[in-house]
């Protein structure tokens, strides 16, 4: 329970642990479990660590090395990013229906959902007058390849120029911000987008 | 160098065979080039496979379509009669069911186009016979212990495997020495590379009502 949520009107200076819970959950998300069994496995917090804590991030578990990290997410996501901006946008998110909102396919009796859904989509992309390059990283479960799939497909069944990519990744959906440039999947994400700009025709 | 001489009159071929303004799935694209032609010549949709993340790249360099993924999964997601035409050229041989995905590309695409090296070119009988190792040739560059290809067959072979499965032989076409196209006669022995425009036979399409086979005393 978060006391200081009050209906999502938070006062200033609110400590807001829920948004920093809710972002620490979501982060695990970003990542994948053999990103974080490699980067933490069951390491526990170093001491010199432990001790530059905020009081904000001993308000949480920090024993284990990953419950650090974690809370220290918390903490820095709360630091720049206003509550009810988080709720309208999740939100917003939540409702976006492309297939719904652009296919205008009617969810009848005699259809599975799925197969709704899926002609939904066909029709939706009818409209797409861009070549497409599609990108996704094999651990992300957040865009999941096989989401990225069902896109290629109602592409291809319009004739749509579309090319598609998964980069094999253990960072999940995070694998897009890796800092290191000569990471796998840096140099084969630049060189997909060099290869599709340098080619399409202006 | 010889390879890639092989390789362009092999597409060459393949897109003799092509009507124009048709959809076309290739299966192992590699680089696109086929497709590219494909473009250019026949004005068709097309749409390449590829598990590689290089020959992937240089697709999408090409402006040539592509979607990176591997065969062997078995093209679940793709609807029967999605495609006019599906080609898998020099990529039967490399796959790991080659018997189920021909079936499934004899689905997937209203016709189907095959092209594999033929092993029982009399280069490779001779190979094997004075030499006793695995032949490599112009067209099979490869050591034994780095190809691709895990399921070598003949022309005789592919030739049976299309009767005993009801897929019938639109159209037939052979490449000998040097990549130049030769008769029908004797390939199994002089073609070095075979090309075949494939269709599912007949009964295959049907819908099959199995006769119910009455007792003895009632039999007509």
């Amino acid at each position: 329970m978060d006391n200081e949520y009050k209906k999502g009107i938070y006062g200033k200076g609110a400590k807001i642990p829920g948004l920093a819970i809710a972002r620490m959950i979501g982060h695990i998300s970003y990542l994948s479990e053999q990103g974080m069994d490699k980067k933490f496995n069951r390491r526990l917090e170093e001491p010199s660590f432990a001790a530059k804590m905020s009081d904000f991030e001993k308000q949480f578990e920090t024993e284990f090395a990953v419950e650090g990290y974690l809370a220290y997410q918390g903490k820095k996501f709360v630091d720049r990013f206003d509550a009810n901006s988080y709720i309208a946008i999740t939100k917003a998110m939540d409702l976006f229906d492309l297939g719904a909102r652009y296919g205008d396919e009617k969810y009848t009796e005699d259809k599975s959902p799925e197969k709704a859904a899926e002609k939904a989509l066909q029709k939706a992309f009818k409209r797409v007058k861009a070549e497409i390059l599609l990108v996704s990283f094999s651990s992300d479960w957040l865009f999941s390849p096989e989401q990225a799939f069902d896109i290629v497909q109602a592409l291809t069944i319009n004739n749509k120029d579309v090319s598609y990519i998964e980069i094999p990744s253990i960072h999940g959906h995070d694998a897009f911000l890796l800092e290191k440039k000569t990471a796998f999947e840096n140099v084969v994400l630049t060189q997909a987008i060099k290869n599709f700009i340098s080619h399409i025709k202006v | 160098m010889y390879r890639d001489i092989y390789l362009k009159n092999t597409y060459e071929e393949i897109v003799k065979l092509i009507d124009a303004d048709t959809r076309v799935l290739d299966l192992g694209c590699g680089d696109g080039e086929m497709l590219f032609m494909l473009y250019e010549r026949k004005n068709v949709y097309g749409l390449g496979l590829d598990i590689d993340t290089t020959e992937v790249l240089k697709c999408i360099k090409r402006g040539v379509s592509v979607v990176q993924e591997d065969i062997n999964n078995g093209l679940k997601k793709y609807k029967d009669n999605s495609f006019d035409y599906v080609v898998m050229s020099e990529t039967l041989q490399a796959v790991k069911d080659p018997d189920k995905i021909l079936k499934k590309i004899l689905k997937v695409g209203k016709k189907a186009i095959v092209a594999f090296p033929n092993f029982a070119h009399y280069k490779t009988r001779l190979s094997i016979l004075f030499n006793g190792k695995m032949p490599k040739s112009n067209i099979l560059p490869f050591e034994w212990y780095d190809t691709p290809n895990i399921h070598h067959l003949t022309i005789r072979d592919f030739k049976d495997f299309c009767k005993n499965s009801g897929i019938k032989i639109l159209s037939e076409v052979y490449l000998g020495d040097n990549g130049k196209r030769i008769g029908n006669t004797f390939t199994n022995f002089f073609a070095e590379e075979a090309i075949f425009l494939l269709q599912k036979g007949e009964d295959e399409k049907k819908v099959q009502i199995k006769e119910i086979s009455l007792p003895f005393p009632f039999k007509k």
